[in-house]
């Protein structure tokens, strides 16, 4: 008996150097060979991710944190199509995942930062990470997020460089909020959300008119507006209530500022909410 | 009768490392050819070079390349052909890289002449990368290389036991639910058993006939509920009530049955009590019944032999689920005796007199001597006439 309990620890034992910890930093980036536009998509599965511009001669510089529990990141440049691809690492089978207990081989932190010099298409699929996107001073054409059980911050504190055409957000049971929409220079907005507050902060520099379509299941939309802007919002939802503050007339379901028609500046906000407070703050 | 499942443990645990050693190798080999030229390249460093080309950030250009050691200038006026790579020394490029330049150990710089025409990458110890000349690829720095043949093993290894530790636990689980079905219904649990040892192949068909009418027993149910208008709000009551009744037949029966396994290979001691001799049935055929599961769990990292033995231990369990099923329903949940599990008395055999049961009383509450209750008590009456 006493033997075969001597076998089993010398087995386990043997066993257990093999799960020697490691967390490394991966650094890659691209020269910036010319400034034409560019596509990038950003994917990351699980972890944090965070976006900024920079004005090193690189297209983009990633630094990702990436422990054991991680495949390696990776990237795809096509050169012909001129769109690039950043993936981060693909977590590993979740038995094998979950039976580490150092909470470093989990870590997946990711950074990015892209160009100001070239103009940008970026997409970022982001499936369960928390993404905080600063893309200030990024010369953004269109942007797309796609996420799924994480929130997400985008941001943009400074004018825009180009102008874009769409920024559409999807996002699943994380909630979003958007800080200084004005700055982005869209002309149309598209929010999905499902699970989650949906927060739009319409401070910036305006410099036209933006239609916002914003979808909601669950949870709370509020919309924060300057004063210097006119804005309309029409609100339906089956089990959603209105709070309004500000000087606004009501005609059926279309709230409107006291200044929409004098403002240069309109924006229209359309929202769909099956449940939720919709609250609308002019000031 | 448990030494030999040890046995199986001890021989699992002791193949774990073995298993996941020879994984690794075939892992590490496979995904680059051999290097062109290992002469002049000192061991160690042939090692490092093996060990970053394994590195899915590094890659096999780290074999397929011209290796230098130490501090490596290439002049403005040089190309090398191919990959390079500087084995713990600065990389400075001057001149022309046609394939990815690799540092390991070291720093590589690019001048401002300099052109590579694939990768950049810096591993290891002092990575850092300064490009004012051209690069076409990506520039690629990593502070520590992939852990390789050991680290490598180690999510084979981890699956495997994560595996055995979640079969082991489910078994704890079970043995645990045993345990509480043998205190609150152990003579349910005793019919079962018996019932299973008076027929198996028996019990097997009824269990199968009743595998088979679950589905349609509740779609009628609910079918019939719905007829009745108003009953239509108690179906999702009836769904979970028919679901909460079927799992507790099929937990009696496979406990019913892993009890039998038990009590077939460990017999009774003399001196156990009858409750012990129960347990300690119910704990063996658990122990039995887990080995083919723990054996599909230990060879989790070879997916053809995991899913061979996990299909017949499913195919096992399934069987034993499926007796203990038929035995259940056969003795009506354990409340009715094995040898005459349907309650019916069946005719003896001819010129045997059936055997007469004494009248049980009908009264068998205190006699109550006074009052209104005494006055209703019926008695027994020889004559005519009624008692008061």
């Amino acid at each position: 008996m006493t033997r075969r309990l001597l076998t089993v620890c010398a087995a386990i034992c043997a066993a257990t150097p093999l799960f020697a910890q490691h967390v490394r930093t991966l650094e890659s980036s691209r020269l910036l060979n010319d400034v034409g536009p560019v596509a990038v998509r950003l994917q990351l599965g699980t972890g944090t991710l965070s976006v900024g511009a920079s004005d090193a001669p690189y297209l983009y510089r990633s630094i990702t944190r990436f422990g054991d529990a991680y495949t390696a990141p990776t990237s795809a440049w096509n050169a012909s199509q001129r769109s690039l691809t950043l993936t981060s690492g693909r977590r590993l089978s979740a038995t094998a995942a979950s039976s580490r207990e150092d909470e470093d081989e989990s870590v997946q932190d990711w950074r990015v930062q892209l160009t100001r010099r070239a103009p940008v298409e970026l997409t970022i699929d982001a499936t369960a990470a928390n993404a905080t996107l600063d893309l200030t001073g990024i010369a953004l054409r269109r942007f797309a997020l796609n996420s799924g059980a994480a929130a997400a911050t985008v941001r943009f504190d400074a004018p825009n460089q180009e102008a874009m055409s769409v920024f559409d957000a999807r996002v699943g049971a994380g909630g979003l909020k958007l800080i200084g929409i004005g700055n982005a220079d869209a002309s149309e907005m598209r929010i999905v959300g499902e699970v989650g507050d949906i927060a739009l902060d319409m401070g910036g520099r305006w410099q036209r008119d933006l239609r916002v379509v914003v979808s909601s299941i669950f949870g709370g939309i509020s919309i924060t507006a300057p004063p210097t802007i006119g804005i309309e919002l029409e609100s339906t939802g089956l089990l959603s209530r209105d709070n309004i503050d500000g000087t606004f007339t009501r005609t059926g379901d279309v709230w409107r500022s006291a200044n929409y028609e004098q403002s240069p500046v309109k924006v229209r906000v359309s929202v769909r909410s099956l449940l939720g407070k919709v609250t609308l703050i002019q000031r | 009768m448990v030494a030999p499942f040890r046995l199986v443990m001890l021989a699992a645990m002791a193949l774990l490392p073995v298993t996941a050693h020879a994984q690794a190798g075939a892992a590490a080999s496979a995904p680059c050819p051999a290097p062109r030229q290992t002469a002049g390249l000192a061991t160690a460093d042939l090692e490092l070079v093996t060990r970053a080309s394994r590195d899915p950030i590094v890659g096999c250009a780290a074999l397929d390349a011209t290796w230098k050691s130490g501090d490596v200038t290439i002049a403005a006026t040089d190309t090398v052909r191919g990959n390079l790579v500087a084995i713990g020394g600065t990389l400075r490029i001057a001149g022309t890289v046609t394939g990815t330049a690799i540092a390991l150990n070291g720093a590589v710089v690019i001048d401002s002449t300099g052109h590579v025409l694939g990768d950049v990458v810096s591993a290891e110890h002092g990575a850092a990368i300064a490009a004012s000349g051209r690069v076409d690829g990506e520039l690629r720095t990593i502070d520590e290389l992939a852990p390789t043949v050991v680290a490598a093993a180690s999510a084979p290894v981890a699956d495997t036991l994560a595996s055995l530790k979640r079969t082991a636990a489910w078994f704890g689980i079970l043995i645990l639910l045993g345990i509480g079905v043998l205190i609150n219904s152990g003579d349910a649990m005793h019919r079962v058993t018996t019932a299973l040892q008076a027929g198996f192949g028996q019990n097997v068909l009824v269990g199968i006939l009743a595998q088979m009418a679950f589905l349609p027993v509740l779609a009628l149910t609910c079918v019939l509920l719905a007829l009745t208008v108003i009953g239509i709000l108690l179906i999702p009551f009836a769904i979970v009530a028919y679901v909460i009744g079927v799992l507790g037949l099929l937990v009696l029966g496979g406990l019913g049955a892993v009890q039998m396994v038990g009590a077939g290979i460990a017999p009774r001691r003399p001196a156990t009590s009858e409750r012990g001799a129960q347990l300690q049935s119910l704990v063996t055929g658990m122990l039995v019944l887990s080995i083919p599961w723990l054996l599909a769990a230990a060879l989790a990292s070879i997916p053809v032999l995991s899913v061979a033995i996990g299909t017949l231990a499913l195919g096992i369990t399934w069987l034993a689920v499926t007796a203990g099923l038929g035995a259940t329903l056969r003795t009506r949940g354990g409340t009715r005796s094995p040898t005459d599990p349907w309650g019916v008395r069946r005719p003896a055999p001819s010129g045997t007199p059936l055997p007469v049961e004494p009248p049980k009383p009908e009264w068998l509450t205190p006699t109550p001597l006074t009052g209104v209750v005494a006055a209703k008590r019926p008695t027994t009456t020889t004559g005519s006439g009624s008692a008061r």
